[in-house]
């Protein structure tokens, strides 16, 4: 749905995004992650043909946007992440010049439907400038959705909402994905990311560092294996005997849970099992601490800098 | 296909400016202080003539004041189209537009459509009023005024798209403004001393001002193609000749000059991007 191909921006000597190659599959939802100034939005302006790339080509359903220039736009939906409204309009006239830009056939019956997907349907005869930031964020939203668009673009999409708002624009993401929506969401609230996104793009100092499932992301990213393990009578027979386990890196115990480091290599849970029992003690839990996305992030960001440091980039 | 969208583009932005001009209290404001000067300053001095003298000798009396009409008017509507583009963009509303489906080419020409759309309701008062006023003065309201009338949209069309290309170039709507009218206040004041100096008769000129009258003009040669004033002092030249040619050569050269800085005002937008 979109590809960018050797995409590269720069402003003077500065290199806004550099080289960048993504593809964002029809049906996904697509993270796109990375610091302050990593170049995710000047990466949107581009895709959107608002900045002209240095170099490289986007093409968003197998286009370039000068072949099909109104229709490609007809068909994609832009939510940023400031809400530039037109403050003199009321809810319902600014979308209903949407509607007309986008040529929205039954545009009141959309109109009801995408502000009542936002909570917002009580309220479309209020003018924008009254909105709260909140309000005008979940409006921005139903403005992207109102011209039934097959592409979400959206920076930073719950960045001002309070923790109700953002569950709600989750579900409209959600449900608009199984609706066959494909979206690329940029944010820095990495847990919407992770919670939301089946692919996730890291961008650093506006280049791809990583793009990978979630999955395949802690795969790679871990070198080892953190265990949490829970018994009913801690003591110092069954650290020893769990130290004593091969693959086991280190044992941190307090009053009744062992943290445990193991080796990627094997999987060691049925003998810490076997050593727990053999010390006549019983688990009652144990579960595996998964790397979460903002560990991730920190990680490959931090790894991608000190390899930009070797090569006498950064 | 994408000429039908792009006409739509323009269609609903031009749409969307002159609701919001129409149902604001600014343009009416403005034509009311307009009728005003203009009953003050023209009609009233012909009015007094004909008290004091008993007589005006004027070919078409009402036609000077709807003149000074269409110049102002046109004047108001250049200034919002001055400010119109460059307020847009650093409201960020622009970069909104720019999401969808409208492009340079759409918005440029939205924008000079709704300037060109309110000068026609502009018309639509100066009509009512000037036949209101030729109805009381018995001052003539003939078919030369339908000529005015026609001739008064491409010149409302010069300085709009004087207004627009200045916008484009504007970062922001106070540089929009002020080089706005900063320019055509050279430029009035230009065609002021031209003429004044020009009127001057060569016999007995000091050497300074031969050689002022020598830059003067050939300064002129240039600003009279681009200045929005000359192509008002066109059309004024030619309804005082009454000459159809003169009067048909100010139609044509006002489109021209539109169509080029509408041009340049789309390059200039194109170049530049809409983003905030």
């Amino acid at each position: 749905m979109i590809q960018t191909e050797g995409l590269t921006k720069r402003f003077g000597q500065l290199v806004a995004v550099d080289n960048l190659n993504i593809h964002v599959e029809k049906g996904e939802i697509y993270g796109f992650l990375g610091p302050n100034g990593a170049g995710k939005t000047t990466t949107a302006m581009m895709i959107l043909g608002l900045l002209k790339p240095t170099e490289g080509k986007v093409k968003i359903f197998g286009k370039e946007l000068q072949e099909d220039y109104f229709n490609i736009k007809r068909r994609i939906g832009v939510l940023s992440e400031f809400q530039y409204l037109y403050e003199d309009l009321t809810a319902y006239e600014c979308l209903r010049f949407f509607g007309e830009l986008y040529q929205v056939d039954d545009i009141d019956k959309r109109i009801t439907h995408v502000l009542g997907l936002v909570n917002l349907d009580n309220r479309k005869h209020e003018l924008l400038g009254g909105y709260s930031k909140g309000m005008k964020q979940k409006f921005g939203m139903a403005r992207a959705l109102l011209h039934d668009p097959e592409i979400l673009i959206l920076d930073e999409p719950v960045s001002s909402l309070d923790p109700y708002g953002v569950k709600e624009i989750r579900d409209i993401i959600m449900e608009e994905n199984r609706n066959g929506r494909t979206f690329l969401i940029s944010s820095h609230i990495l847990s919407e990311i992770e919670r939301t996104c089946n692919r996730i793009g890291i961008l650093n100092r506006g280049r791809l560092v990583a793009e990978d499932t979630m999955e395949n992301l802690r795969r790679r990213l871990e070198d080892e294996v953190e265990l949490h393990i829970e018994i009913d009578a801690p003591n110092e027979a069954v650290t020893k005997a769990i130290q004593g386990i091969n693959g086991v890196i280190s044992v941190d115990a307090d009053e009744k849970q062992y943290v445990i480091k193991t080796s990627t290599e094997r999987d060691v849970r049925p003998d810490i099992v076997r050593a727990i029992a053999a010390t006549g003690n019983v688990v009652v839990e144990m579960r595996r601490h998964e790397m979460s996305l903002e560990e991730a992030f920190v990680t490959i960001t931090e790894k991608n800098i000190s390899l930009l440091a070797k090569e006498g980039v950064a | 296909m994408s000429v039908s969208y792009r006409m739509n583009a323009v269609k609903v932005t031009a749409k969307r400016e002159l609701k919001s001009t129409l149902y604001g209290i600014g343009l009416y404001v403005v034509l009311t202080i307009i009728f005003l000067i203009t009953s003050y300053a023209s009609i009233r001095v012909s009015i007094m003539n004909v008290v004091n003298n008993g007589i005006e000798a004027i070919q078409n009396p009402i036609s000077w004041p709807f003149l000074v009409t269409v110049f102002l008017a046109s004047t108001y509507l250049g200034l919002c189209s001055a400010i119109s583009i460059s307020r847009e963009r650093e409201q960020g509303t622009m970069e909104v537009l720019f999401y969808g489906p409208v492009d340079s080419f759409s918005y440029v020409i939205g924008k000079y459509l709704q300037q060109i759309l309110t000068f026609g309701v502009v018309l639509g008062f100066s009509i009512i009023y000037f036949f209101l006023i030729s109805q009381i003065t018995n001052f003539g309201f003939t078919a030369q005024f339908l000529g005015l009338l026609f001739l008064s949209v491409f010149l409302a069309s010069s300085m709009v798209a004087f207004g627009i290309f200045l916008s484009t170039l504007a970062k922001k709507t106070i540089v929009g403004v002020v080089s706005f009218l900063a320019l055509v206040l050279f430029f009035l004041i230009f065609w002021a001393a031209h003429s004044v100096i020009m009127g001057i008769s060569g016999t007995n000129m000091s050497t300074a001002l031969i050689y002022t009258r020598l830059v003067l003009d050939n300064i002129n040669l240039v600003i009279q193609w681009i200045s929005p004033i000359a192509y008002f002092v066109r059309g004024m030249v030619a309804v005082s000749v009454g000459s159809l040619g003169q009067y048909l050569l100010s139609i044509i050269s006002s489109a021209i000059y539109s169509a080029i800085l509408i041009a340049l005002a789309i390059i200039t937008f194109e170049r530049r991007g809409a983003k905030r």
